[in-house]
């Protein structure tokens, strides 16, 4: 507390114009070195996204003018590096929009259900202890996603693709007249499951801040606990819930490893979901980059930036439908209670925290509105105008006594689903559980923690990862030292500094570094930092390639969770004097650190499972080496020994795919745990 | 970081061998020559030092075991790695000084070389065609244990002009077997591989007509499904009934799968075994132009002993220009894998050897690099 002049500021929430203002004197020394911190970071962020873009674009001109086929039409094979080069990416960007919204529409629901169970339904105790159930699917390394993909699910899809098209048939989409199962129908299954921790972990985090003040408003209307979700915590999430959804979707777009092994490729565009074959940019760089010399690399490159651009739409679209785009919170509200009368009650609630009395009717009658569950999907996704609803009916009297028993049932059918939707999520996790464990015991002794695969050949027994266990904690250690303090950083700027177009540049570029295919990542470093600045491929150039991967899963997180901080708080600070960087490293991002650390859990949980980038500029070894600065040697990583096992025909090289993805889960595991207990040590107001 | 070290170890010297596990010799009906025993080579010249490579897939099985070998008897400070992120990526890095040498599963192309050269300096990129391997044609057809197909019959099942297996064509190749009036599945690779390339490359050269497209490292042919990787490719071909598909025979032995007897030119229907592979391959006419090793296959060989399904992974290496601190360890090894003692394990590892003038003229190239 070094200052005395009173900032008696507007109580500017986020973005209240740069640095906060005093009455009396100028801007503070520190919260001005501290808002040139978080601009710098931010645009050290948008320089980053412009070279990987250019980077992009160079690389892509050369294949795209050796292609001679057209890009967007091209059917054919891919075939970059034959005389003349042909490629088409059109069919890819089709099939990788249909996986992906196959899996949106399958993973959101069911997300949005878990997190409603895990936030509202389930005793406060066991909560915290199903949500690190549900977050372990994100601890899943892709490969083994892929593997339990052809192993269990495309059988079983076979059957139920079967079922599917007996049904809808009659829909050319749903015509099963060919073979089943390795279908971009499954491919959508599978990223379902991949997106689903990432959703159900942030709208989790976000149902869990809503103001209690508005839950106990609507209980003292003598809402059902349904009623309430419908009347606070659904209107509250809404637009994080959104952000949410976008992440997955973006995080779907990318992904590479287990759509390439589950689906059948072709080049065409696909029309027959249920029927094999489809293929996605992603999936085509995995399957392609082995094989792919230098305009095939190019090719692939070219497709990268295809990605790069519906991500961009994709997000630019998603922003449009929910319409956050920079309108301040208390506007939206105002311009959504213009069409929605239960959106006022809501706001009402959140922002006058006493419950006025005039309002009791208006609030009724929403809730009567709004007591219809199948209105609550298009309502509460769509998000568009709908007719006041209230008219027909405020049973008032009731209400204030005890819920009707249809109220009560409808309640009760609510909380039903969302067990369900928590057991359903549970399915796929036990599943690949057991095939993991199953297959991974036979290799897992104490010498497997212990000694490196120096001098194992594939056919042998034994060896360990120990090598491995190192190379992918010291990687993504350093990757997590540097993006998360980037990464909270720029978040900070976007929630609490971020106006105009520096701002709206770096939320869209964010966005978009969603969708990055990891190889690309690997790529760039590879070009920029090893070839261009002479550095040596080792772990730390790993660890450079895993920051571009894990910032924006940090900044989207952080940047949610630090928008649910009530602006009650930084009035209240302001109020008191505190300058806001102090308010902004005192209270906000402290209030906000149990997200934040979910939010940097799930950041690392992704890169400790990823591989492309890692054999790119990492390279692989057999032996133990514990300097990630080394400059002739790599390192190993549990991604990459589960790369360089599994495709080998040898048991033995096989057992320890399944030990080090079993390995790999725990420690992301253990990492989650004490990443918690340290954010729940610090979290203020801890008793 | 000393610390560290002293929690794990890099010595394997205790861990159990299973033999081989059930490989591949057995079903590929192979005489290996060779014992399998791993350093008791005196073929060893060591060097101290970090060699890293990288490259085709199709190779790792055998240059693992060639690295065990090479580290078990050279010692702790002898570290070779293989990462086996294809041939394309090998080839990249190898040109962009990222790995001492690449494993690849063609010869550098006439549009790669000036590149790889400039890398070497005063020398020039080589392609030595080290490790060769044998392609299996497995199915999975129950109660059919031996199949013929001739390569005209398999231009038509890939094609997908052949769609049950009871057809008059697949009869006529397998007189006296029961076919069952069940589907087709035809699994390939979807991923580019040398293994699609000179499986379709003995298709079109074999069977013109019945598969007309040249070679190609993607797949193509037309229909089927695609699988990652040959793995994939056997995990699909096991767990579909009326399921075809090829790779490397180490796949079918490890999967447990039946391989087809596949025709020649001559249409003759060869079992696959290693001397039947190996004698196809001392046919190939070889281009030692430049200082390369380039195996081009002569498709029209008849005999009946020789199976026409083979490819050769070569080694992308520098003649001169080589890092003289690594020069040591580079011959060393590369000398190790063209040795008789090398070769003669390979087809206990699921490949095939080299013929001994074949080997003897690749360990004067490895010998002579600088």
């Amino acid at each position: 507390m070094s200052g005395i002049a009173p900032t008696a500021t507007r109580p500017a929430p986020r973005g209240g114009g740069g640095s906060a203002q005093t009455l009396t004197s100028g801007p503070r020394r520190g919260d001005l070195v501290f808002s040139g911190v978080v601009r710098a970071a931010a645009i050290f962020l948008l320089l980053l996204m412009a070279a990987i873009a250019g980077f992009l674009v160079f690389r892509a001109t050369g294949a795209l003018n050796a292609n001679h086929a057209n890009v967007a039409t091209y059917t054919g094979q891919w075939a970059p590096d034959d005389t003349p080069a042909k490629f088409g990416i059109g069919s890819l960007a089709w099939g990788t929009l249909v996986t992906s919204v196959i899996a949106i529409v399958i993973a959101a629901p069911v997300a949005i259900g878990v997190a409603l169970f895990i936030s509202q339904y389930a005793p406060r105790r066991l909560a915290q202890v199903l949500g690190y159930i549900i977050d372990l699917l994100a601890a899943v390394p892709s490969i083994i996603y892929g593997l339990w993909g052809i192993l269990f699910l495309v059988p079983h899809m076979q059957g139920a693709s079967q079922v599917v098209g007996d049904v809808l048939g009659w829909i050319p989409l749903f015509d099963t007249n060919g073979p089943l199962g390795r279908s971009v129908f499954t491919a959508g299954v599978i990223l379902s499951i991949m997106i689903l921790p990432i959703i159900a972990a942030i709208s989790r985090e976000i149902f869990l801040q809503t103001p209690r003040e508005q839950v106990e408003a609507a209980y003292a209307l003598g809402a059902t606990r349904w009623e309430m979700i419908r009347l606070a915590v659904l209107p509250y999430g809404r637009r994080g819930v959104g952000s949410a959804i976008v992440l997955g979707f973006g995080r779907a777009l990318g992904e590479t490893v287990a759509v390439a092994m589950v689906l059948s490729t072709t080049y065409n565009f696909v029309t027959k979901w249920l029927q094999s074959g489809g293929n996605t940019i992603a999936a085509n760089i995995a399957l392609q980059f082995g094989s792919a010399f230098k305009i095939g690399q190019g090719a692939l490159i070219a497709s990268g930036l295809v990605l790069f651009v519906v991500t961009f739409l994709v997000n630019l679209l998603a922003r449009r439908i929910t319409g956050r785009a920079d309108i301040p919170k208390d506007e939206r509200w105002s311009l959504l209670s213009v069409f929605r009368p239960g959106r006022r009650a809501a706001a009402h609630m959140e922002s006058s925290y006493d419950a006025n009395a005039a309002d009791v009717p208006d609030r009724e009658g929403t809730l009567e509105a709004r007591d219809e569950p199948q209105e609550v999907a298009a309502d509460d996704t769509a998000g568009r105008a709908r007719p006041h609803r209230a008219a027909h009916g405020a049973v008032g009297d009731s209400m204030l006594v005890s819920p009707s028993l249809p109220r009560r049932i409808r309640s009760s059918l609510a909380g039903g689903m969302t067990v369900g939707t928590f057991v359903l999520a549970l399915l796929p996790l036990i599943s690949i559980l057991w095939l993991v464990v199953n297959n991974g015991r036979h290799a897992m002794s104490p010498s497997f923690l212990t000694h490196s695969l120096r001098n194992i050949d594939d056919s042998q027994f034994g060896g360990g990862v120990y090598h491995a266990i190192i190379g992918t904690l010291e990687q993504s250690g350093l990757a997590t030292l540097i993006a998360v303090p980037i990464g909270i950083l720029v978040a900070v700027y976007l929630v609490e500094y971020g106006r105009g177009v520096l701002a709206t540049a770096v939320t869209f570029f964010v966005d978009v570094m969603m969708g990055l295919p990891s190889i690309v990542a690997g790529l760039f470093i590879l070009s920029m930092w090893i070839l261009g600045l002479g550095q040596h491929a080792n772990g730390f150039a790993g660890a450079l390639a895993l920051t571009i991967l894990m910032l924006p899963v940090v900044i989207r997180s952080s940047e949610e969770m630090l928008k649910l901080v009530p602006d009650s708080l930084r009035e209240a600070s302001y109020a008191l004097g505190v300058p806001k960087w102090k308010t902004i490293t005192k209270i906000v991002i402290p209030t906000a650190l149990p997200g934040i650390v979910t939010g940097v859990m799930l950041g690392v949980a992704r890169v400790m499972g990823e591989t492309a980038p890692i054999l790119l500029v990492v390279g692989y070894i057999q032996n133990i080496n514990v300097n990630p600065f080394s400059s002739d040697q790599g390192q190993a990583t549990l991604p990459t020994v589960i790369y360089n096992t599994y495709a080998s025909p040898e048991h033995a090289s096989n057992d320890r795919t399944w030990a080090a993805a079993f390995l790999l889960i725990v420690i992301i595991m253990v990492l989650n745990i004490i990443a918690r207990l340290i954010a729940w040590w610090k979290k203020p107001g801890r008793a | 970081m000393a610390g560290l070290t002293a929690c794990g170890s890099d010595n394997n010297s205790s861990s159990s061998s299973s033999g081989g596990s059930s490989s591949t010799s057995s079903a590929a009906g192979g005489s290996s020559t060779g014992s399998s025993s791993s350093g008791s080579s005196s073929a060893i010249t060591c060097a101290n030092g970090t060699l890293s490579a990288q490259g085709s897939t199709a190779q790792q099985q055998a240059i693992n075991t060639f690295i065990k070998n090479y580290q078990t008897k050279c010692g702790n400070s002898t570290n070779i790695s293989y990462n086996g992120t294809g041939s394309g990526p090998g080839v990249t890095a190898f040109t962009q000084k990222q790995a001492d040498f690449a494993g690849s599963d063609y010869p550098l192309a006439a549009s790669q070389q000036p590149q790889a050269d400039q890398r070497c300096g005063s020398g020039k990129a080589l392609s030595v065609g080290t490790v060769p391997g044998v392609i299996a044609v497995m199915y999975n057809i129950p109660n059919v244990s031996k199949l013929n197909l001739s390569a005209s019959t398999l231009g038509k099942i890939f094609n997908s002009k052949i769609t049950k297996w009871n057809d008059a064509a697949i009869q006529t190749d397998n007189p006296g077997v029961t076919l069952p009036d069940l589907t087709i599945q035809t699994f390939h690779r979807s991923d580019g591989s040398g293994t699609s390339y000179n499986f379709s490359n003995y298709l079109n050269k074999t069977a013109p007509t019945d598969f007309p497209t040249a070679a190609n490292k993607q797949w193509p042919g037309s229909g089927g499904q695609g699988q990652q990787g040959s793995k994939g490719v056997a995990q699909a071909v096991q767990s579909t009934a009326g399921a075809i598909g090829y790779a490397e025979v180490s796949y079918a032995t490890s999967n447990h799968l039946n391989t087809a007897n596949i025709g020649n030119a001559a249409g003759k229907f060869v079992p696959l075994t290693v001397p039947n592979a190996a004698n196809f391959l001392n046919q190939a006419k070889v281009d030692t132009s430049g200082g390369n090793y380039v195996f081009n296959f002569d498709y029209t060989y008849a005999a009946d002993d020789a199976y026409p399904a083979v490819l050769v992974t070569y080694e992308i290496v520098c003649s001169s220009g080589n890092e003289s601190a690594k020069l040591p360890e580079l011959k060393g090894f590369l000398n190790y894998l063209s040795s008789s003692d090398a070769q003669s394990q390979l087809p206990n590892l699921g490949y095939v050897s080299l013929s001994s003038s074949q080997q003897s003229a690749v360990a004067a190239i490895y010998s002579g690099l600088s």
